[in-house]
């Protein structure tokens, strides 16, 4: 069965400030695909042109030239509906916390459902599902969104983007400035929301450690352009390049590699602590017993 | 985007007019506008345009960048010239008689004088100041010539403490405000369409995370101030201390030639035409 793209980006191009002083080419010539159903991973260094990216993706920024294609349809063939784009490419953007403004946490995760027009049954039973994905109790939904802590607040503006059920949804950043349990947790969560959904995700990230464990596929930005595609294995078997522009590979994979190097046949594509011990324990000589 | 507006205006450049004191460029500016009101008569008016033209070549600012400053004020400028060449009645006969409109020779010239005034003074208070003062080199200038004012109990130092930190927070609000609008737009928000009170409650989404945010940002950086001993302006020293050169008194002198010039032009050179 052939596997259809989510959303693609055909040759895109964007230049900010346009004929000033301070141009500066934000995307160059661009072609990326997201496959439908996967948990993609976009990563690059601040000013890589990653944010800039996301934000074509749904129709914020228009592209100089070249076309973004939903579904296989360019959204911007019809420019007077890109509200409806919005509503099934979800964007939560970075620290989206500083977003909410509503009276309750209940009204703010609505104001998505609510712009799309929906009648108040649906609002209220998508408002109730998004919070319960996310992890808010009932009883926060009639609180002010302000007397919360950050990582509720955060939560909150999740809840708000995924309430509008989007085909795509892209997070910019999301377990920036968490704690690791924090992170795990977010991440955790939209790994177990994208797998019971089964719609496309995609992660901006600039921690190596984080996508390669969420992420089926990653695609790799540097200046503008895509630097590297692929599994997370065919991305990280360059990790000298990577180190080059300053991402490196998780320290994990990282010490596989070295492994490698001294003539240790070991896989190359484990990602956390816990798969190389996994490994590791199976090539250690047993004494009798446990190998631990 | 809406961050790409330039704020102040300020053109960084190495020109006699970037290095002089801001104290002295204040000081040169209103010697500028009461000069360029002294003109009376026709020969003066020219000699504040050429003014205005040497003041800008040796600026280094670009004539493109003086042009496009004096766009928002054109409507002001043709406006008053529209009343002064319709509404002046002069001695001499109407040179133009259209049923009830009467142009006369005073209305012209009239109509002339405010305009090339009026973009003499836009022009040349830019390239002395906006144009060439960088935003907290003019509030320190600001401060400082303000400061006799202190003995009279006003809190100049406060004042200027706050008008820095205003200038240097405009570009961050402008950021903020725009990832704001793009992040309630992601949920669908509309800023764009329908009539003046739904854009007005379309706005709501976007200004309360943006007074929420800017209280917060207030509480940071006064803690940030105390914690590095702000206490206000008493006992306070200063990094750079101003310091006025020869340049900033050959300027002044300039610049007071340039206001007797045009008060001996209206003495002795009363050509073509003298205003009362």
């Amino acid at each position: 069965m052939m596997q259809m793209n989510a959303l693609e980006l055909r040759n895109i191009t964007y230049t900010y400030s346009k004929k000033t002083p301070f141009e500066k080419i934000a995307l160059n010539n661009v072609t990326v695909a997201f496959e439908k159903g996967k948990i993609h991973g976009l990563i690059g260094h601040t000013g890589s042109g990653k944010s800039t990216l996301v934000q074509m993706m749904n129709g914020l920024l228009a592209p100089d030239s070249g076309e973004v294609l939903l579904f296989g349809k360019d959204i911007w063939s019809e420019p007077k509906k890109i509200s409806a784009v919005r509503f099934r490419v979800g964007l939560v953007f970075q620290y989206p916390e500083y977003q909410l403004f509503e009276e309750t946490v209940r009204r703010d995760i609505a104001f998505g459902p609510t712009n799309m027009g929906l009648d108040r049954d649906e609002i209220a039973r998508r408002v109730e599902s998004a919070a319960e994905f996310v992890g808010l109790s009932p009883e926060l939904l009639d609180r002010s969104p302000f007397e919360l802590s950050g990582g509720q607040k955060r939560r909150i503006a999740l809840a708000g983007v995924l309430a509008m059920e989007p085909e795509v949804l892209i997070l910019d950043e999301p377990a920036a400035g968490l704690d690791p349990m924090g992170r795990a947790d977010i991440l955790g969560g939209i790994r177990s929301y994208q797998r019971q959904r089964g719609n496309t995700v995609i992660i901006v990230s600039h921690s190596m450690e984080d996508v390669a464990v969420y992420c089926d596929r990653l695609t790799v930005m540097k200046r503008g352009e895509v630097f590297a595609e692929g599994s997370c294995a065919e991305v990280f078997r360059r990790e000298r390049e990577l180190t080059e522009i300053g991402l490196g590979v998780p320290q994990i994979t990282r010490l596989t590699h070295i492994l490698r190097e001294r003539g240790i046949s070991i896989r190359d594509d484990l990602y956390t602590v816990e798969d190389v011990r996994v490994e590791l324990a199976k090539m250690l000589p047993r004494k009798g017993g446990d190998s631990r | 985007m809406i961050k790409d507006i330039t704020l102040g205006q300020f053109f960084p450049g190495q020109s006699v007019i970037h290095r002089l004191d801001p104290r002295m460029k204040l000081i040169l500016m209103i010697l500028f506008i009461v000069g360029t009101f002294l003109a009376k008569a026709a020969l003066s008016f020219v000699l504040c345009v050429l003014f205005t033209l040497f003041l800008i070549l040796i600026s280094g600012i670009r004539l493109s960048v003086i042009i496009k400053g004096l766009k928002p004020i054109v409507f002001v400028i043709l406006l008053t010239a529209f009343f002064n060449l319709f509404l002046i009645k002069g001695e001499d006969a109407p040179l133009l008689e259209l049923g009830f409109i009467k142009i006369y020779r005073d209305g012209i010239a009239y109509a002339v004088m405010i305009a090339v005034r009026i973009i003499c003074i836009i022009a040349g208070t830019g390239v002395l100041l906006t144009y060439t003062t960088s935003p907290i080199a003019l509030t320190d200038g600001l401060e400082q010539l303000l400061a006799p004012l202190k003995k009279l109990k006003l809190p100049v130092h406060d004042f200027s403490m706050m008008m820095t930190m205003a200038l240097r927070f405009i570009p961050t609000l402008i950021e903020e405000t725009d990832r704001i609008m793009n992040a309630q737009k992601a949920r669908g928000a509309d800023f764009s369409s329908g009539g003046l009170i739904k854009r007005a409650k379309a706005l709501i989404p976007v200004m309360i995370p943006l007074f929420v945010s800017s209280f917060h940002r207030a509480e940071e950086l006064a803690v940030a101030m105390e914690c590095r001993c702000y206490r206000g302006d008493s006992g306070r020293t200063r990094m750079t201390k101003l310091k006025t050169s020869a340049r900033d008194w050959i300027s002044l002198a300039v610049m007071v030639a340039f206001c007797a010039g045009n008060v001996l032009i209206n003495i002795f050179l009363p050509l073509l035409y003298v205003f009362d």
